[in-house]
């Protein structure tokens, strides 16, 4: 039985699978690749949608431990980025260590299937439910349609920069 | 009454939102700027994601006529009536009318409106429906179609967004 509740993780679904079809391939210095000093590159974006994932889902909505911190995932990683990747300078993004790929797509499905039990423990009253902090508040409704649209765009900056490496269809 | 809905339109209007102020204050060449001969530029983006949500939500879902064409939009802007976007090979992205940018949005208006209508619209049982997309010669189901939309749409802005700060810099 279709849900819109089904939408929203088919939505989800979508961008990871095209995510791992989007690096496939990818050598390292691909990975790390920057369009200009300024730009991200591909491992660091593909980390961050993972962190954005379990903080949205697994930290906030679920009130729980996120997969990075139960999973130990900073020491396997060898990441020691203290947040999520929000309002990093350039040079942290440059700072980046090399990191296994494979251990990466680890982690997140990992946060893929911690949130997708999350989701499934959720109904239809809990979107009017509201995660504050830091001053701002905001409902789980606005989070899940959040996490769709942020997750997406940084697959299409993956993509793009992808193509500028590759050119069209590569 | 909350229901799982509005995540799903909460998402529609965010990445609407954010597309104006990506796009906000771009000059004609910048709109046309792109990184190298490959690649899509900004105003070829917009355009195609007005494209994709009058045709998904009009078209495929709702099975009525494109707004493209039941309001004469392609006629404002000067393009055949097929023209969607989907598969255009490079030379064609190129070529493409240095069309007014405010008349693109006014579509986009128009098609993200007639968006939310269309989940308003939607009863539970009809995202079990199968739908026919002729474009694409291919039966698809609506709770998958409402999922991609926003994957989509979403990834679309991303390039945007990609694509201003190589022209503007980092937050330029």
């Amino acid at each position: 039985m279709g849900s819109f509740k089904d939408a929203i993780k088919n939505g989800m679904t979508e961008y990871l699978d095209e995510l791992k079809q989007k690096i496939d391939g990818l050598t390292d210095a691909e990975l790390r690749w920057q369009a200009n000093l300024d730009a991200n590159s591909i491992q660091w974006l593909v980390w961050h949608m993972a962190r954005v994932e379990d903080s949205w889902i697994n930290n906030n909505i679920a009130g729980g431990e996120s997969v990075w911190d139960a999973g130990g995932w900073a020491a396997k990683t060898g990441i020691t980025y203290d947040n999520s990747g929000y309002g990093q300078s350039s040079d942290d993004v440059r700072a980046m260590p090399d990191v296994s790929m494979p251990d990466l797509v680890k982690y997140y499905e990992d946060v893929r299937s911690a949130a997708f039990k999350v989701i499934d423990g959720t109904n239809d009253e809990d979107m009017d439910n509201v995660f504050t902090r830091g001053g701002r508040s905001v409902t789980w409704s606005w989070i899940l349609g959040h996490v769709l649209v942020e997750e997406s765009q940084h697959l299409g900056q993956v993509a793009f920069a992808r193509g500028l490496i590759r050119g069209l269809n590569n | 009454m909350p229901s799982f809905r509005d995540p799903i339109k909460s998402g529609l209007n965010e990445y609407y939102g954010k597309l104006k102020q990506t796009v906000e204050g771009l000059t004609p060449e910048e709109l046309l700027w792109q990184p190298n001969s490959e690649s899509n530029h900004v105003l070829w983006t917009v355009w195609h994601m007005a494209r994709v949500a009058d045709r998904w939500a009009n078209s495929t879902v709702l099975g009525n006529e494109e707004l493209w064409i039941r309001y004469g939009w392609a006629e404002k802007l000067g393009m055949p009536t097929d023209k969607y976007g989907r598969g255009e090979t490079p030379e064609q992205v190129r070529d493409f009318p240095s069309v007014d940018i405010g008349l693109v949005l006014e579509y986009y208006d128009v098609a993200h409106a007639s968006m939310l209508g269309m989940i308003d619209a939607l009863e539970q049982s009809d995202l079990d429906r199968d739908v026919f997309a002729a474009y694409r010669n291919e039966s698809l189901n609506i709770g998958w179609i409402l999922g991609h939309i926003l994957a989509e749409e979403s990834q679309h802005l991303g390039q945007v967004a990609y694509i201003r700060g190589m022209q503007r810099g980092f937050d330029g």
